[in-house]
């Protein structure tokens, strides 16, 4: 969807990178500008809520208004913050809430509130939302510098990363878009990106999907232990050659408008511990959370156990930001279990060697992967089934 | 040998730079473009949706 459709090719990547390139340096971010709000428009309105989807476009407009009136220590960056927070909360955790409030209820005998009906998911909500906290955030700490209002909408607009990501940082696009130029060698590059992301996504992570498309199925139920685990092994090679190859293909467009994004993946699967594995999966997400969740609640100042602690809460929000279901909660404790244990195993000294390492750091990713791709019940069934106590 | 692997893999992908001024180089990543062109022409069609778009 969006990347691997040809419009998104024919309509928006080749004629914006060709306008960007022939126009003059004033006029580019607002290339970019006009494109990201078509982008949206149109892909809002075919898959994600038609006439609503498209106008959540809106959103932007007024984070570009009000993000005019950000300064260095200003009340209007944590305006800025709570408003992210509550469009997200509104269009992505509504539902799950009210939900996971009547189920409480239920326990409790208190009244329960009813369902609510999820209204639009408008278009890389959870990406732009992060994008949004972060300038009001970075600004609020002074740690940015001043920024014109067509340099902000291009940051926010840009949309070859605006539906899933690279999540960029101003001060990392700003200086990049402000000396911008073609580069043969780079937009190559960027072709070559684009190509195999294209194959990851088409030849390798759907090849995968054949099997772990299986857990979401009745056969889950009657399957062997051996097949329930390749499925589940299948899924952590989808899910890997699905979204590298999407951040692939966002890069590889990026790299099109002479700008270099950030990285999302550097061989994950290869890495000796978990806390390693989080510095090479999704990079862009996970130092997000580490700069603005896990580094304001103290990090790892405030002694061992408010570390775990701490630790645990990070990803517990990553959880959640993956999906608005509990399973995606229970994903997130697992990692942030998995780090509260590493931690402590590395400060006592223990390390394992690499032959080890690298493949026990896979299993306990890979365990990981039942709770993201399935329901809770099934996902617990599908893990006791594997180690036989189902 | 690894890294020389890792190397070749991240040229392929596109995540290195590769050296052009060799026409044999650009005639071969012109190959290799058309390679990945046929592959995803060839699988297309499966399944569409990205796993990390909507949630």
């Amino acid at each position: 969807m969006i990347f691997n459709e040809l419009s998104y090719f024919l309509l928006f990547l080749l004629p914006s990178v060709a306008l960007f390139h022939a126009s003059p340096p004033r006029f580019k971010p607002w290339i970019i500008t006009s494109f990201g709000a078509a982008f949206f428009v149109y892909y809002g309105y075919l898959h994600f809520g038609g006439f609503w989807g498209a106008l959540c476009v809106l959103l932007f407009g007024w984070e570009i208004l009000i993000s005019r009136l950000y300064r260095p220590g200003s009340r209007w960056c944590w305006f800025g913050i709570v408003q992210a927070l509550v469009i997200l909360f509104a269009f992505k955790y509504l539902t799950f809430a009210s939900q996971s409030y009547d189920d409480l209820a239920g326990l409790l005998h208190l009244p329960p509130l009813g369902p609510i009906a999820r209204w639009v998911l408008p278009l890389g909500v959870s990406f732009f939302t992060f994008e949004f906290i972060h300038y009001a955030a970075d600004t609020y700490r002074g740690k940015t510098e001043r920024v014109t209002l067509a340099e902000y909408a291009a940051f926010i607009l840009f949309f070859p990363t605006m539906v899933a990501g690279p999540i960029k940082r101003i001060q990392d696009f700003l200086p990049k878009l402000r000396r911008v130029e073609f580069e043969p060698a780079l937009a190559t590059q960027g072709v070559t990106r684009i190509l195999a992301g294209l194959a990851k996504k088409h030849v390798l992570a759907d090849t995968f999907a054949l099997w772990s498309d299986q857990l979401g199925t009745p056969a889950l139920y009657h399957a062997s232990r051996g097949q329930i685990a390749l499925w589940i092994l299948a899924y952590g090679g989808k899910i890997y050659f699905d979204f590298s190859g999407y951040s692939d293909i966002a890069i590889g467009s990026g790299n099109l408008f002479g700008l270099r994004m950030p990285e999302n993946f550097s061989w994950p699967y290869a890495s000796r511990n978990i806390n390693e594995f989080w510095r090479r999966w999704h990079v862009s997400l996970s130092s997000w959370i580490r700069d603005y969740v896990y580094v304001p609640l103290g990090g790892s100042r405030g002694g061992e156990r408010r570390t775990w602690l701490n630790l645990m809460v990070a990803f517990a929000v990553s959880g959640l930001w993956h999906g608005a279901a509990n399973n995606f909660l229970v994903w997130g404790l697992w990692h942030g279990g998995l780090l509260v244990v590493h931690r402590a195993w590395s400060r006592a000294g223990f390390a394992l060697p690499t032959v080890l390492a690298v493949p026990a750091t896979f299993l306990a990713v890979t365990i990981g992967w039942a709770f993201f791709s399935m329901e809770l019940p099934r996902a617990l069934f599908a893990l006791a089934r594997v180690v036989g106590s189902a | 040998m690894k890294d020389r692997l890792v190397a070749l893999l991240e040229q392929l992908g596109g995540a290195r730079p590769i050296d052009l001024h060799s026409r044999w180089r650009a005639i071969g990543l012109g190959c290799w473009w058309f390679a990945l062109l046929m592959l995803v022409f060839a699988f297309a069609g499966r399944f569409s949706k990205f796993v990390y778009v909507d949630f």
